[in-house]
């Protein structure tokens, strides 16, 4: 009998310790708040004239918008659940979920140029959540949002290079890279990990209170913008703190 | 013998432990593209346990309710196999999705007829989404009364639900055709349904001699954001969330009493059924709460169905009752705790309402005025789930213990059981 209670009392310990591993996050509070037009937003990026994002819908939609979230245009093309956005000088990024194809548009008129697929065998809703581009590895990334969130680097022809099981999120639901650091998001966790760009480990993360955050993005001055699906409402969370000066 | 015990004792325990530790990263996804066509397949094991706790008595075993079933002693405890479960959803475009859902573990059930809360086909319907201005969804699917009801096995924390929304009283799938929306950022919904009124009984192809269908809606209001059909809070939810639904639904039926006496005899009732109730939900910071009422008024074309002699007394009865629960989801521990009330009166001439004849179901009289409760029920219950691979792979616990018996019907359990479980989703 006795031996039964010291294995249940190590069962116990082992499931508490997986509670007290986490450091503590640092807790962000959003300084303004916009809501948008925009049916089911999932993520966010920032045109590489910083004047304005574009956000994609789990509509399959691609908006463009000012950076207070108000309409500017719309690509008439339609995909099915795009999870995931970059842009950079020569293209926009867009990533289908469902069908894990990565689409390029041109910026002058939103229409589609291009698309890759990007094979990964696991459920409609388990495929790529996030797109950004890596500048410390010369990567784009897409990630699987989570059993297992995987990170892959893929080239310029989308030809997946690496991959890399990210451990201690239950689950990514965007990226961004800014200022030598990779953010992941967490929706299910209401987390914002900053991570170092090559190694993928955690260096900070930031607690954001916020419901369902899908989509993350930092202006040209480093305002952090994350996107709330389920409320469509993109919050404003001003510059991060700096790492010496929490 | 009892070295054999401890040793298989012993197994089951270190099995448990290795699952604990391994399992983490167990799954089986896969999704089919095919042109504009999306096939998912996913599906569910889930055995459990039925630990008992009805005595042996001098009257001998119970059986399965009304029936004759020398096979099925209630009072045995037993291994049994929830869900044998195969998934197929699919999608066309962004316009059209269907769904083929079954459960083999529910081909058959002791009684030798199609088990009531888990019929072997569980959904088999196909939807046009390509509208934003309705929605619509045909076949053989869950009707949108109850969200309770309406809530998947997998994101609740108890592996049987509330004898009031299990199906024994009112009938939780049927044929039909739904029209449904959402607007304000899906927050609120709005569903309006016809469906045979057969309950799960319709995939027989046949009506009933009446030919009536039932009329079924919901409405759902959630706030701040949409609020999905979870009794837990996975996500720990920042900031308080809350939905209100509200839902009714009117049938008028021609079937023999006899075709329900497995049953209350409510739910497919000769003659008109009423039915209204509300639920609410709200989660906040890994604790969730619900409570759910309804009131069904009867009709039945033969009032001596339910009792020789109520007739001289009026032409209708109510039905209904209560659930409430509270849940606790620790995520440190990986683990849900939870406790669940129920309350839920057959039928209000048999007991509690004063005033009413009493009417003795087993001895067929009415018997006086006075109060009683006979046909009330009352349970409480408590869970536990620990999630070995979030719901994935989940142990889950359920004891529940009747505080009150409905006394008029027979075969009813009046003692604790427990019951342990393992799912196991591949999805």
């Amino acid at each position: 009998m006795s031996r039964i209670f010291v294995g249940l009392f190590t069962v116990l310990c082992w499931m508490m310790s997986i509670g007290v591993q986490a450091q503590k996050p640092l807790r962000l509070k959003p300084v303004n708040q916009f809501h948008l037009s925009i049916p089911e937003p999932s993520d966010l990026c920032l045109t590489p004239d910083g004047a304005h994002f574009y956000i994609v819908s789990d509509n399959g939609l691609l908006f463009e918008t000012d950076l207070n979230g108000t309409v500017t245009r719309q690509s008439t093309f339609s995909a099915y659940d795009l999870e995931g956005c970059y842009a950079d000088a020569d293209n926009v990024y867009i990533v289908d979920e469902r069908t894990r194809k990565v689409h390029l548009l041109d910026h002058k008129n939103l229409q589609k140029h291009h698309t890759y697929e990007v094979p990964y065998m696991a459920s409609r809703n388990r495929g790529y959540e996030s797109l950004c581009f890596n500048p410390a590895k010369s990567s784009f990334l897409l990630i699987s949002e989570k059993d297992p969130s995987t990170i892959f680097e893929c080239d310029a022809s989308w030809r997946v290079q690496n991959e890399t099981d990210f451990k201690g999120l239950s689950d990514i639901s965007a990226a961004t890279y800014y200022d030598g650091k990779l953010y992941l998001l967490s929706d299910e966790a209401h987390q914002l990990w900053e991570v170092d760009a090559t190694t993928y480990s955690p260096t900070r993360k930031f607690e954001l209170g916020i419901i369902n955050p899908e989509g993350v993005a930092f202006d040209k001055s480093g305002n952090l913008y994350v996107i709330s699906d389920d409320r469509a409402i993109l919050y404003h969370f001003g510059p991060l703190p700096s790492p010496t000066n929490p | 013998m009892a070295t054999t015990s401890t040793l298989l004792a012993r197994i089951a325990f270190c099995c448990i432990i290795h699952c604990c530790f391994f399992t983490r990263d167990l799954q089986a996804q896969i999704s089919i593209n095919a042109g504009r066509n999306n096939l998912e397949i996913s599906g569910a094991l889930y055995p459990i346990f039925n630990m008992r706790y009805v005595p042996g008595s001098a009257s001998g075993p119970v059986y399965w309710p009304f029936t004759n079933n020398q096979n099925a002693d209630l009072r045995n405890n037993r291994f049994e196999m929830r869900n044998i479960q195969l998934n197929l959803e699919g999608r066309y475009a962004n316009d059209w999705e269907y769904q083929l859902q079954i459960n083999f573990a529910k081909i058959a059930s002791p009684d030798g007829g199609p088990d009531i809360e888990n019929p072997p086909l569980m959904e088999s319907s196909i939807s046009y989404v390509g509208s934003r201005h309705i929605k619509v969804k045909a076949g053989f699917q869950k009707i949108p009364y109850s969200r309770s009801s309406l809530t998947s096995y997998t994101q609740m924390p108890y592996i049987r639900r509330a004898e009031m929304v299990r199906g024994e009283v009112f009938s939780r799938r049927d044929v039909g055709v739904v029209l449904y929306n959402s607007y304000w950022n899906q927050r609120i919904n709005l569903f309006a349904g016809m469906f045979t009124g057969q309950g799960e009984a319709a995939l027989t192809g046949v009506n009933d001699r009446s030919g009536n269908f039932e009329l079924v809606a919901r409405a759902e209001v959630a706030y701040p954001s949409r609020y999905r059909n979870r009794e837990i809070d996975d996500n720990i939810s920042p900031v308080p969330m809350v939905v209100l639904g509200v839902n009714g639904r009117t049938n008028t039926r021609g079937n023999s009493f006899a075709s329900d006496s497995l049953n209350y005899g409510l739910k497919n009732l000769n003659g008109t059924r009423n039915m209204w109730g509300f639920d609410i939900s709200a989660q906040y910071m890994g604790w969730s709460a619900q409570f759910e009422y309804h009131l069904m008024n009867m009709r039945p074309t033969v009032m001596a169905d339910y009792g020789q002699g109520l007739q001289a007394y009026t032409d209708n009865f109510n039905a209904g009752g209560f659930i409430t629960q509270l849940n606790y989801n620790c995520q440190p521990l990986r683990s849900v705790f939870s406790i669940r009330y129920d309350r839920f009166n057959s039928n209000d001439l048999v007991g509690a309402r004063s005033g009413e004849p009493n009417y003795n179901f087993l001895s067929g009289t009415v018997t006086g005025k006075a109060y009683d409760s006979r046909s009330t029920q009352e349970n409480i219950t408590i869970a536990y789930n620990l999630k070995l691979n979030g719901w994935n792979s989940a142990l889950r616990a359920q004891y529940s213990q009747p505080i009150k018996v409905d006394e008029t019907l027979p075969g009813r359990a009046a003692d604790p059981q427990l019951r342990l479980g393992w799912q196991y989703l591949f999805r």
